[in-house]
């Protein structure tokens, strides 16, 4: 996982010092307004250090890192350490809300279609998933607030602070993972339930339902639960345009508007946090994909 | 069957419990008369440093002298000021009786420390400021002497934030360290979601009928449009952080909620241009320049632009004061007068495939941008089409804001658009960095300009530097962008000031109705 974070900041960084534009001018723009004196560029770039060559600078940012010191934002002087950790429970809060409603609804109704195949209800599922993952996010999250916040005025329009703040953003994030969800568990259980042990179950004269719901249901679970894992990274990535729509002040948004005010500090920090939580996020999912699978072998002895 | 049903039971009441969370504790912000209003900003702009440029310093801090209606400097903290030695010594006569939000009275000694405090925590204005030093010549008379005569030195002083700001530090202070003598003062601020001001009982100019102001953060301004109709928020497009886009202005100018105002933005006028290479063939030639001016249709481009924003004669807009009347329609739209001036120049369709050219070289154009400003992207498309119709080839680059400050910066374009930082130091050779136009008769003019302390001169001075721009037109297209400030009826009316900051600043004689 070291490694990875390594290889992942440093990558980043000499990245980011390729990209075109002059950082000292684009900062002093971001600190001090669009018009800005050729006096505050110089002096934003000696105090920024932007003199030394790149190579220097990352070690220099390596140093600080290990002694804990994430350094402060190049934008707003306020400490990246504490800004992140700031903005981190927002995109907590709204990632595993999403992940929430894509589990918690998708795993459900994948499972009943796959029951009933080809009924009207697996039918309508299936045309809904797949509305929910051509709309575009940014569309679907402005449809939202002018269904439920304008014209029925059952929910807030944006910002942060109670449970029904939380309701649309959760929403909008998590309906393209709910949909694919739903379509990956629906194979998943049709091809489980087509499986010899199945068959073996129904011999035994077992009810229809106690095979759908306790047998087949764990293994069917299994690659949904390894992509969900996967998703988590996604997830972020999606978050950062429905974070700036509801006003939800996350990393996400947090890292774009750095990387437009070659924010390097920032950029280093906010990426480095992500990568951790990608990797949290693999580990898990690799995780409970073991702790599911033994019990296959069990059932089949 | 029992499984299932168990398992469908479960998702049912899931459901009905997330609707009945949601329903049953409904809108609940009808606002019983509590005066408070809210407004909407898109960035949270370090509001812990008073010495940034925001639209709400105004509110908290004041200065010397400020804006009026008109965009004409009119006195504030100090009723009088008298400009000595050629423009360098700049006598302030302070009101009496006025007193900072917490008590401490307002005199010459408080604002020389203020000054002091600024040049403490804005270590680059030691270079970049003209004062030299400041005497307190009496309790209240402060004196500012320049380094060098210098005609923007008021303009400045008008700001209330870096450098006019008066303030005082104070243990009573929130937020920021110091107090002012503003009709409000800081007290909240949850960082990334709001902040709010609550109101200062002592205000010197009379009684503040707001109890309180909170300024939410909404980034997109989609969404801060549908706060406004949903009645989340009374206010937005109070400064440049929270711009109203095109399509919300004709949207929220039809429901009678309401009110849209459009104003121009006087002390910095908000102007953006394309600008050719006048380095780069085919832009070394005049006719080239001026045929380009006359082959666009400006009206055209205004129906594009829509409301925020029109298309203007030269680089000042006409509502601007010192903006010279002589420069009105000097390029009309005329087709044929602008084939006829590229003709002149050389440049001929030989070889009839619509497009001119000379010595074998077709006439093409590429037009740099970035995405970042919606009007920009509306424009190109128009310019394009239009320049196509006298037979030049424009081609449309966009980059990146970074990529593309880079080109602009080492001249490293055909056309380009960009903004128009202060007028005039912007064309101004020695102080100006950017160097898009150069001209020696140019530089003659703004000499003058800021060295000369008599008012005719200056204003000859700059009344000559827009026709030589206009003259010469290093620039063919320039338009400007309104300051669109859009308010819920139920907030009484108030005197709006026509300036990037200082939008809002008698909003404390406002309050909300009914």
């Amino acid at each position: 996982m070291l490694l990875v974070m390594f290889l992942v900041s440093g990558g980043t960084f000499f990245l980011i010092h390729l990209a075109p534009g002059d950082p000292a001018f684009l900062l002093a723009q971001a600190r001090f307004g669009v018009e800005v004196t050729p006096e505050q560029i110089q002096w934003v770039g000696r105090e920024m250090g932007f003199d030394a060559p790149a190579h220097v600078q990352y070690f220099i940012w390596i140093n600080h890192l290990l002694d804990g010191d994430f350094g402060l934002s190049l934008r707003t002087d306020r400490p990246v350490l504490a800004e992140i950790l700031y903005r981190l429970p927002a995109t907590l809060k709204l990632v595993i809300a999403a992940l929430a409603v894509s589990l918690f609804i998708g795993i459900p109704l994948g499972v009943i279609s796959a029951v009933k195949p080809y009924s009207t209800l697996d039918n309508l599922s299936m045309f809904g998933a797949l509305l929910a993952i051509s709309m575009p996010g940014y569309w679907l999250a402005l449809l939202f607030i002018l269904v439920f916040s304008v014209h029925l005025g059952w929910l807030p329009v944006c910002g942060q602070g109670t449970f029904r703040h939380l309701v649309l953003p959760a929403l909008t994030l998590g309906i393209s993972g709910l949909a694919f969800k739903m379509r990956l568990m629906r194979t998943s259980m049709l091809e489980v339930l087509k499986q010899d042990y199945i068959l073996t179950a129904r011999a035994k004269g077992l009810k229809e339902n106690i095979i759908a719901y306790k047998h087949a249901l764990k293994n069917a679970l299994l690659p949904v639960v390894a992509l969900t894992g996967m998703q988590f990274g996604r997830m972020i990535e999606i978050a950062v345009i429905i974070e700036v729509i509801f006003a939800w002040e996350g990393i996400g948004k947090l890292l774009v508007d750095s990387i437009f005010a070659r924010d390097f500090t920032m950029i280093q920090g906010c990426v480095l946090c992500i990568t951790i939580f990608v990797v949290l996020g693999n580990l898990i999912a690799d995780i409970l994909y073991v702790f599911l699978n033994p019990q296959i072998r069990y059932e089949k002895g | 069957m029992k499984g299932k049903k168990q398992f469908l039971t479960l998702l049912v009441i899931c459901f009905l419990g997330l609707t009945l969370m949601a329903v049953g504790c409904s809108n609940a912000d009808q606002t019983e008369n509590k005066q408070e209003l809210k407004i909407a900003v898109g960035e949270e702009f370090r509001v812990e440093d008073v010495w940034s440029h925001k639209g709400f310093n105004c509110l908290t801090y004041e200065s010397l002298v400020t804006y009026d209606k008109e965009g004409k400097i009119v006195p504030l903290l100090a009723d009088s000021w008298e400009i000595e030695q050629g423009g360098k010594v700049y006598t302030f006569h302070l009101r009496k009786g006025i007193k900072f939000s917490d008590g401490a009275p307002l005199n010459a000694g408080a604002v020389k420390n203020s000054f002091e405090c600024m040049l403490k925590d804005s270590p680059e204005e030691e270079k970049r400021t003209p004062v030299k030093s400041i005497n307190v010549v009496d309790e209240h008379t402060v004196s500012y002497v320049l380094k060098y005569p210098y005609a923007l030195f008021l303009s400045e002083m008008a700001r209330s934030f870096n450098p006019g700001a008066i303030v005082r530090p104070s243990p009573e202070a929130k937020i920021t360290p110091y107090v002012g003598t503003g009709p409000f003062k800081l007290d909240e601020y949850v960082q990334t979601q709001y902040w709010s001001l609550v109101k200062n009982d002592n205000y010197w100019q009379g009684e503040v009928k707001l109890n309180k102001i909170v300024f939410k953060v909404i980034p997109d301004a989609n969404t801060r449009a549908l706060a406004l109709e949903a009645g989340e928020i009374d206010m937005t497009g109070v400064d440049g952080f929270s711009r109203v886009s095109a399509e919300d202005i004709s949207q929220l100018k039809n429901n009678p909620k309401f009110v849209v105002e459009k104003l121009p933005v006087l002390d910095n006028p908000s102007v953006q241009y394309i600008v050719v290479n006048y380095q780069k063939e085919p832009f070394t030639d005049l006719r080239v320049r001026k045929a380009i001016r006359h082959a666009l249709n400006r009206e055209e481009i205004d129906s594009v632009l829509g409301e925020g924003a029109r298309t203007i004669e030269g680089p000042i807009p006409g509502e601007y004061p010192g903006f010279n009347p002589n420069i009105k329609d000097c390029y009309p739209y005329d087709l044929n007068k602008a084939k006829m001036l590229l003709g002149e120049a050389g440049w001929q369709d030989t070889d009839g495939d619509g497009i001119l050219d000379q010595n074998g070289k077709p006439f093409k154009v590429t037009l740099k941008l970035h995405g970042q400003t919606p009007e920009w992207t509306k424009i190109a498309n128009v310019f394009q089409a239009q320049l196509r119709k006298v037979g030049i080839d424009v081609k449309l680059e966009q980059l990146e804001r970074g990529a593309h400050s880079d080109a602009v910066k080492l001249h490293d374009f055909e056309a380009t658009f960009y903004s128009q930082m202060q007028y005039p130091m912007f064309y101004y050779s020695k102080r100006g960095w950017l160097n898009l136009y150069k001209n020696n008769e140019l530089d003659q003019a703004f000499e003058q300009y800021f060295s000369s302390i008599n008012q005719d001169q200056q204003q000859q001075a700059f009344l000559k530097t827009q026709e030589i721009i206009v003259d010469n037109v290093p620039m063919v297209l320039y338009y400007q962008t309104y300051h669109v400030f859009v308010k819920n009826k139920k907030v009484a009316d108030f005197d709006l000031i026509p300036t990037s900051w200082n939008l809002i600043q008698n909003i404390w004689r406002s309050g909300i109705e009914g």
